[in-house]
């Protein structure tokens, strides 16, 4: 094989990788959801508390009495966040994720989180139950009801001793006194679920609203409100829920499950009732929001009312009277000129009609040199009604004569 | 009590309501205000009337 430099093979054969290859693919391989963001449970040995804070141990477990170990990696930054001291021989359960340090080929498990065995299932119950129950809708935001305005009954489910339901009595009490209804239960322990769950099935259609409280606690001591029993027990109730249990930063399923989540027992009873002393400053606001605006009416229907009596006042009927006389003043006075025009008419009418008949009056005749001669009374219209010898009467312009026919003549006959 | 006087709270906004809107006629703005204070003198009787009251219950 001297003759060869290594790592020059000139012969074909199996190939041949380097150390940063292999690393590479085992990184790779890790790299699978099966090493990564897992849960672990065993047993803690070699325990060791590095000065830097960082923390490196393994997790053991005995199975037929083989050994199994990895080693683990918790660094400072994660492990300040642990609320217990972790020493050889405890059993926990880890998450976190199986990788190489390529630099030594070692295997390690990197921890991101750790919890006694015990709590820690219970927690990690908690996370399951919390998808298998938000799966079948319980916590969907379009089943939350609105909370009654005002509530008759109040249904409490917590412990009858105890702070918190003085807490909720004394705030319902002080803001508005109504009726409470108590389904008194034990807010932990084993079988504490079921009581809860009971309590609530007891209260529902009894009452306006349900609180469903507790102090606070462990988490072992809200347990029981994590509980599906207690999760469905709430979202089958037809009475809306308002869930307060331990503190502000407590959150547990029931939370979820109900209608209105309160942060304490006391701000629950104040979600529930409203403020009776608020109310009556509401109220007497509407009064005067009421006298208001009726003094504004009665202020605007005098104004209308006095401006009509300005327009109804006598000066303006006696003005409108000598309006209209005027007015028949004036029409007498156009009746009479076309009278007076018609009379006229007349008269001139007459006149004409007069001289029309002067022309043809005989004494018109006589006026212009002629006269009549009458005789025995009869007018003399021909020559031959005339006789020698005839006594005739003249009239004449200015009065009329007696003659004397001397001679009679004809004109020739034409 | 209070269904009742949710209801009649609810009547009370809206004899308010009315009686601002300035097309309400006096005759009628009268009658409002006779109804309006006489549920405002019902709704505060209510509220003095109210009294804390606790009951325990057992059985389902």
């Amino acid at each position: 094989m001297d003759q060869f430099p290594v790592g020059i093979p000139l012969v074909p054969g199996p190939a041949v990788m380097g150390v940063a290859e292999i690393s590479g693919i085992i990184s790779d391989a890790l790299d699978d959801e099966r090493f990564q963001e897992i849960w672990i449970r065993g047993e803690i040995t070699s325990y060791k508390h590095h000065h830097s804070g960082h923390r490196y141990f393994s997790l053991s477990e005995q199975v037929l009495g083989r050994n199994f170990a990895i080693k683990c990696i918790m660094w400072q930054s994660r492990a300040q966040c642990l609320d217990f001291e972790p020493r050889d021989g405890l059993a926990v359960i880890a998450l976190g994720s199986v990788q190489v340090y390529e630099a030594r080929g070692d295997l390690g498990f990197y921890i991101q989180e750790m919890l006694p065995a015990g709590e820690g299932e219970k927690h990690l119950l908690v996370e399951k139950w919390k998808r298998e129950l938000a799966a079948e809708g319980l916590f969907a935001d379009e089943r939350k009801r609105p909370l009654p305005l005002f509530p008759s009954t109040v249904g409490v489910v917590t412990a009858r001793t105890g702070a918190v339901l003085q807490d909720i009595l004394h705030v319902i009490g002080r803001r508005f006194p109504v009726e409470v209804v108590l389904a008194s239960t034990a807010v932990q322990g084993d079988l504490a679920h079921l009581e809860i769950a009971r309590a609530i099935h007891i209260l529902d259609g009894r009452v306006d609203v349900i609180i469903v409280a507790r102090g606070g606690g462990s988490f072992d001591d809200l347990f029981p409100f994590n509980h599906p029993d207690v999760v469905r027990a709430i979202a089958a109730c037809r009475t809306p829920v308002v869930s307060a249990v331990g503190h502000e930063v407590d959150h547990v399923l029931c939370d979820l499950a109900a209608d209105r989540r309160a942060p304490t027992p006391s701000a629950a009873a104040e979600l529930v009732v409203p403020d009776r002393a608020e109310l009556a400053r509401e109220i007497s606001g509407g009064l005067d929001r009421m006298r208001n605006s009726l003094e504004k009416k009665v202020q605007a229907a005098a104004l209308l009312l006095e401006d009509l009596r300005l327009r109804l006042q006598p000066r303006r009927i006696r003005r409108r009277i000598n309006e209209e006389r005027e007015e028949i003043a004036e029409r007498e006075e156009s009746l009479n000129r076309a009278m007076i025009a018609r009379i006229e008419r007349g008269r001139s009418e007459l006149a004409r009609l007069k001289a029309l008949l002067e022309g043809r009056s005989p004494l018109t005749i006589l006026s212009r040199g002629y006269c009549i001669a009458e005789s025995d009374g009869k007018i003399v219209r021909s020559a031959r009604d005339l006789s020698t010898g005839d006594r005739i009467k003249l009239r004449m312009t200015g009065g009329g004569a007696k003659a004397r026919i001397e001679e009679v003549y004809h004109d020739k006959e034409v | 009590m209070t269904r009742k006087f949710e209801e009649m709270l609810g009547e009370l906004k809206e004899v308010v309501k009315k009686m601002e809107d300035p097309d309400t006629g006096l005759d009628e703005s009268i009658a409002l205000y006779e109804r309006g204070t006489a549920l405002i003198r019902e709704c505060e009787r209510k509220l003095a009337e109210a009294e804390l009251k606790v009951t325990e219950v057992t059985e389902g």
